[in-house]
């Protein structure tokens, strides 16, 4: 823990300042760890809401995937042990909620396989910007078998490296480049035909 | 890179900071932890510079901390004078002291009591309309026309009937009556003449007495109303057909003639057409032979496996393929008799079937052939 978050102790220390591992290192202890996770969801809400969201399409069950995906963080990150980054734990632990969402829907889903079904929730107008050609994106991403269409989120819109995405999805990076690639192409057809 | 690569499309997913707000506190109340506003304990870099908006209302502002402040009621006047009812504050709500109400009478009334004097004007028009004698009006005619032949005298200097007996009839009248009477009381133009000849300024009476003329017109009138009005189909007329203006003419004859001529064309034209339309259905063969006709081809000749087999139930591939292996072209003639000791076990069986069908005879030296089973 830097020199910053050492003199916390006697003072509230500047949350906005530190990082992801000396966050989880304030968490771990029992004075800090309120002040720690609020931090960590006023740093984290809006890339988890809007990760479940593109998953799930639907803003009601982004919003329960959301905030179970925050009661597991608040439950498990004393066991985190830093293996990996804050960043991707919170990425797998809301896709994993999301797709215990999606499993509730379909008990049978395979997640090979596009669900085109889904763009029906993209009728629910609620934070949707309804016109336009990001709607038709969403829409052609159904179309997308769902692991494709994971890499093709976590790239595209949340901006993440390939080592992250490998990390969080146990690929290798060049699976994850090609998967990439495939579903670009696919959807720039299915874009095309939308239009 | 790819076109969508190059032209990136943002999320079309945007939640406002009101729902993120909202979801900051309802996590740290799942998890049992104080809520606190999101805005709260902020990096001091991230914090917005921006001055504090001021709010429009100077009443928004305020806020008292002292003892909460009584609720003042609004009472609401009973009577023109509210000086006499104390309403001084929520403790003396038992105190207050209503003044007796006092009426004083209005010199100039500006009201009037409309029912009372509605009342005593029906009252009057009751007993009004019971003084006057209600007749038919075959009496009132049988009245009118003596009162004129008993006067003897010009219809100018007679009196005018009262209105209210005018009206009286008129109300007995049915419509139609009443219709004709109101035109024969019109006074012509002569009678206006001579009336603007004597010089009188008088407005013209509301009813005039019919003279002996039109007092005959109106009589010949209701006589003839009440002919129309009684119903007697023996005696009367024969009531003629509801087409009788349209069949009665002889040009109306003609064109119904020439109508029904027509129809009946038509008719045949359309029997002639549904009978083409639902004649058996057209075989494959047929419309084949039709098509092939129609583009000057022949008919084509017969496979010789059919002119052997026309109603042959085996398959027919199986028999062409044995025809073909077995070179038999003794098969064209059914009655040959043809030795199956050099044919397979493949011809053997379609030898049998051929046969079995009374296509051909064979010589069966071989047991085998008569247990075989297909």
């Amino acid at each position: 823990m830097s020199a910053q978050a050492h003199s916390t102790s006697t003072q509230d220390p500047n949350w906005g300042a530190m990082s992801d591992s000396e966050l989880v290192q304030a968490f771990k202890q029992a004075n800090l760890k309120e002040s720690a996770f609020r931090e960590i969801i006023r740093r984290y809400q809006k890339t988890v809401y809007y990760h479940v969201r593109h998953l799930l399409l639907s803003h009601d069950d982004a919003d329960d995937a959301a905030q179970n995906s925050f009661i597991r963080i608040w439950e498990n990150l004393d066991g985190f042990r830093g293996d990996s980054q804050l960043k991707s734990w919170i990425y797998r632990v809301s896709t994993n909620e999301a797709l215990n969402v999606l499993r509730k829907r379909k008990p049978n889903v395979d997640f090979d396989e596009a669900q085109p079904e889904m763009a029906d929730y993209l009728s629910e107008p609620t934070y949707l910007n309804e016109s336009g050609i990001e709607k038709q994106l969403q829409k052609a991403l159904c179309y997308l078998p769902y692991k494709q269409k994971l890499v093709f989120v976590l790239r595209y819109f949340e901006d993440l490296d390939y080592e992250l995405i490998g990390e969080l999805t146990n690929t290798s990076v060049g699976a994850l480049k090609s998967s990439y690639h495939h579903a670009v192409k696919k959807l720039e057809i299915y874009l095309n035909v939308l239009r | 890179m790819s076109a969508l690569e190059q032209q990136k499309i943002d999320s079309p997913f945007q939640a406002d900071e009101g729902y993120f707000n909202e979801f900051f506190r309802r996590v740290q109340s799942r998890v049992g932890i104080t809520p606190e506003d999101l805005s709260m304990n902020q990096p001091a870099e991230k914090v917005v510079s921006e001055k504090p908006v001021k709010l429009q209302y100077a009443a928004q502002l305020k806020v008292e901390f002292g003892q909460p402040r009584e609720v003042e009621t609004k009472v609401v006047p009973a009577v023109s004078s509210p000086a006499q009812v104390k309403t001084s504050g929520k403790e003396n709500i038992d105190k207050i002291e209503i003044a007796p109400l006092q009426v004083e009478p209005n010199p100039t009334p500006a009201w009037r009591n409309f029912a009372a004097e509605w009342s005593q004007e029906a009252q009057e028009e009751v007993s009004h309309s019971e003084s006057l004698n209600v007749t038919e009006s075959s009496e009132v005619f049988s009245v009118l026309e003596n009162e004129v032949s008993e006067a003897q005298v010009e219809p100018a200097s007679l009196g005018v009937i009262p209105i209210e007996e005018v009206a009286l009839q008129e109300q007995i009248q049915d419509p139609i009556e009443s219709e004709i009477h109101h035109f024969g009381n019109q006074p012509s133009a002569e009678t206006e003449k001579q009336e603007e000849k004597k010089g009188g300024f008088e407005p013209a009476p509301m009813s005039a007495i019919p003279n002996d003329q039109e007092l005959a017109r109106l009589k010949a009138e209701m006589e003839k109303q009440e002919q129309y009005s009684r119903v007697e189909p023996t005696s009367g007329p024969a009531l003629q057909p509801a087409f009788a203006p349209i069949t009665g003419s002889n040009r109306s004859q003609i064109i119904m003639n020439s109508l029904g001529a027509v129809a009946s064309l038509v008719a045949v034209f359309a029997a002639y057409f549904i009978w083409q339309g639902i004649q058996r259905p057209v075989t494959i063969d047929e419309y084949v032979d039709t098509s092939l006709a129609s583009r000057g081809i022949g008919p084509v000749a017969t496979p010789v496996i059919q002119e052997m087999a026309p109603q042959a139930s085996v398959s027919e591939a199986l028999v062409t393929t044995m025809l073909e292996e077995e070179a038999l072209v003794d098969l064209g003639k059914p009655t040959n008799v043809i030795s199956i000791e050099g044919l397979s076990t493949k011809g053997q069986r379609a030898a049998k079937a051929l046969e079995s069908y009374d296509l051909c005879v064979f010589d069966d030296p071989n047991p085998f052939f008569e247990e075989s089973i297909f």
